[in-house]
Formats: structure tokens, C-alpha cells, sequence
């Protein structure tokens, strides 16, 4: 079985205080390898280099509310993308409207953080990615 | 150099006496008011915090002051007298003159100024949520108490000393405006080495963006309040962050704009809405 440490995680929001925050959690939790991304774009050019370097993201954080490409569409271009279809997705955000959870669901997001929120409630949330996509490993 | 430190409107100038008020400020007084009688505002407060001193020179001057503005439609009034000076106006007869008021919102109040306030409903339906929001985002978030008090209007030439904000802009159904995060550097230092468990002596390029993340979370919060429950339509915004000394918000919607303090260990910080309906 898989730990937190062999997986790759790429961290994106636009706030260094929040990648800050959510980097300090993940590495409490024993994740050594950690890619920061200040946007969707720069997040997407990242899971592409990093996929044709034979070490693709295992892991995706995402903030929704950026100012290039949002985090929900981050998450539909991986769920449409051969290398990335199965990547885990934690959406980390303020958008608490049932609306936009439903909107995340139906693009296929694997949980859902919303902000503000405790240490407790995101590794509760991470974990339980965690056992899903990697328990079995 | 002045005697008095003024605040001057509109709507209304509050000018601080000093704690003698003698003949020499007697004659600033009057001085002033020839050039306010040219555009007058619509009230004129003494505020009489420092004095314990009035000299029966300045009588007859406050008459004058009274009259000459009452005669171009403008109010006078007064606030903060002890209790000492109090009974020296009554017993001099010129407490109708000064108009002796418990608090600026009382002088305000009589001179017509509060008609501005925003309705009941709106204090409580569009202020609750960001109120909540304010104290879930500081506590959960930044793991710092806080106290709220309770909001109230912003008054026209009103100052608050902050450091950093973040300003976001609000677009829905029924209200227009812009929503403000105002910190001084004191308490946003220390709500941020509680949130990122960093301790900064100055706020930084590296750090000043935690006051638009903490915005975005109360906007978040409140926004989901206010178009789940209330059908308010408020729309997705991005947050944009100022820093430096002497910083003011001035909101640019025509509508009302609305103060909720919140205190902290590490001092006061505040959430400014202003908002017009659509």
C-alpha cells in the first residue's frame, strides 16, 4: 500500500497564503514532493511537463477561484485527458454554494474542502481520497 | 498653527477644542467661520473631550457661531462636556447656543444626518451572513478570537489607521457595492503568524495576500448565505489587496456604507460594506 510520501502532489491557488497553508498540512501529514502552482494554467503546463518526464502528479489541490483558468476547469481538462483521467482531485475553496458542489461532483471531483477550514477537516478529506484512490495499491 | 483639530465634511465638521479656551481660541473660531459661512455643511460639533477650561470671552462668540450658521440653514451642537462645564453653559445661558449632545450620533440625529441608515432588513439580512463569515474565517482559519461589534454606518470623514486591505466588489440582484477587509499591520501580523505559523515584523509582498485570502472566505461564506437562502445572485469575484501608511477605502457605490468592528487581541480590524440597491 501506497503512503502520502510516494505521491506526487501539485498544489495550485492564486493566494501564497493559502498554497503556504495547505503545503505545511500536506507536509504534516509526511508528503515529501510538492509542485506549487499560482493558477490553472501554469497548473495544467505543469501536469503536462511533468506526465512527458515519466513522473506524472499523482494528486491535485486546487483552489476554484483563479484568475486564468478556474479549478473547476482544471478538473474537467484532467478528467478529459488520457494521463490525467484519474488523478485525485481535492477542490480546496471559499464557493460553498450547492450549486457549484453539484457543478464539482457532476466534473467528477473527488472530494471537496471549503473554506475557511481546520487541519482536522482537510485531512479527514484527503484521507478519504487517499483510501479510495490509492488503499488498494 | 490651529488650536482645534478639525474634521471637516460633508455633511458635517467636528472640530476638537483645546482644553483652554480662551480669547485665543475664541478668535480662531471666528475666523473659521467666516469661511465656512461661504459653504456650509450642515452641521457644525464642537467636541469638547480635552477642555476644562472655558473662558467667558468665547460666550459671545459661541452665540455668533450659533446664529451665523443657524441663518444659512447649518445646525451647531455639542458633545463630550464634563459634567463641571455642563453646569457652567447651563448657568451661563448659552446652553441652547451650544446644544449640548450625549454622543456625535445624537448630534447627528438632530441635525437630520440619520436618515441615511440603511433599513432594519437590510442590517439583518445582508450584514448577518458577513458578520458570521467574519468571525468562522478569523477563528477556524487564523485560530484567533474575535469580538464583533455591532455594524453601524460609516460617517463621512470617518478615519480608521490600517496598514493593508483587501477589497472585493459585489455585483448581485439586489445590491451593488464593494466589501472591505481594513488591518492595521499589528493585528494582521498576528492573525497571520497564527494562520501560516510565521512570524513577519513588516507585511510584505510574500505576505500581504493572506488579507485577500481572508476576504475571499468571508465573501465566500456569505455569499453562499445570501444566494442559497436568500436568492440574492451575488456573483463570483476576485479580491485585490492595497498596502501602505495612511491607507483609505473609499467605496465608489452611492448607497450607504456600513462599519462592522471586530476586535482582537492584537487590536481593532474592521469589515466596510457599501452597497446601493440595483
Amino acid at each position: 500500500m501506497a503512503g502520502y510520501s510516494d505521491l506526487r502532489f501539485l498544489v495550485v491557488d492564486d493566494m501564497l497564503t493559502m498554497r503556504k497553508i495547505i503545503t505545511q498540512q500536506l507536509r504534516n501529514l509526511g508528503v515529501t514532493l510538492i509542485t506549487e502552482a499560482n493558477d490553472g494554467t501554469v497548473a495544467w503546463d505543469t501536469l503536462e511537463k511533468s506526465a512527458s518526464a515519466g513522473a506524472p502528479m499523482n494528486f491535485i489541490v486546487s483552489d476554484w477561484n483563479m484568475p486564468e483558468m478556474k479549478g473547476i476547469d482544471l478538473l474537467k481538462k484532467c478528467r478529459a485527458s488520457t494521463n490525467y483521467k484519474d488523478v485525485a482531485f481535492l477542490l480546496v475553496t471559499a464557493e460553498a454554494e450547492a450549486t457549484q458542489v453539484k457543478e464539482a461532483i457532476l466534473a467528477g471531483v473527488d472530494n471537496y474542502v471549503i473554506k475557511p477550514f481546520t487541519p482536522q477537516a482537510f485531512q479527514e478529506k484527503l484521507g478519504a481520497i487517499f483510501a479510495k484512490r490509492f488503499g488498494a495499491k | 498653527m490651529s488650536l482645534f483639530q478639525i474634521q471637516e465634511g460633508p455633511p458635517f465638521t467636528v472640530l476638537k477644542c483645546p482644553a483652554h479656551f480662551d480669547a485665543s481660541a475664541t478668535h480662531e473660531l471666528l475666523e473659521r467661520l467666516k469661511d465656512w459661512l461661504r459653504h456650509p455643511v450642515k452641521l457644525y460639533v464642537l467636541d469638547f473631550t480635552e477642555v476644562t477650561q472655558l473662558d467667558l470671552v468665547a460666550y459671545r462668540a459661541f452665540t455668533l457661531f450659533h446664529q451665523a450658521l443657524k441663518k444659512h440653514g447649518a445646525y451647531t451642537a455639542t458633545i463630550n462636556l464634563s459634567p463641571a462645564l455642563a453646569a457652567q453653559v447651563k448657568a451661563g445661558g448659552i446652553e441652547s447656543v451650544l446644544s449640548p449632545k450625549a454622543s456625535l450620533d445624537e448630534a447627528l440625529e438632530s441635525a437630520g444626518l440619520r436618515a441615511e441608515r440603511p433599513s432594519a432588513e437590510l442590517d439583518l439580512e445582508l450584514l448577518t451572513p458577513f458578520s458570521q463569515a467574519i468571525k468562522n474565517t478569523i477563528e477556524i482559519q487564523a485560530n484567533t478570537r474575535v469580538t464583533l461589534g455591532a455594524p453601524r454606518l460609516k460617517m463621512s470623514n470617518e478615519r480608521f489607521e490600517m496598514d493593508v486591505a483587501g477589497v472585493i466588489s459585489l455585483t448581485s440582484a439586489k445590491y451593488n457595492g464593494s466589501i472591505a477587509l481594513c488591518l492595521p499591520a499589528k493585528v494582521f501580523l498576528q492573525i497571520y503568524s497564527n494562520m501560516v505559523g510565521e512570524k513577519h515584523l513588516e507585511i510584505t509582498r510574500e505576505t500581504e495576500d493572506a488579507a485577500g485570502e481572508l476576504l475571499n472566505m468571508i465573501f465566500g461564506q456569505a455569499k453562499a448565505e445570501l444566494n442559497n437562502n436568500k436568492a440574492y445572485e451575488i456573483q463570483r469575484a476576485i479580491p485585490t489587496i492595497v498596502r501602505g501608511q495612511q491607507l483609505h477605502v473609499h467605496h465608489l457605490s452611492r448607497g450607504v456604507t456600513i462599519v462592522i468592528p471586530a476586535q482582537t487581541e492584537a487590536g481593532e480590524f474592521r469589515v466596510e460594506v457599501s452597497v446601493e440597491p440595483v
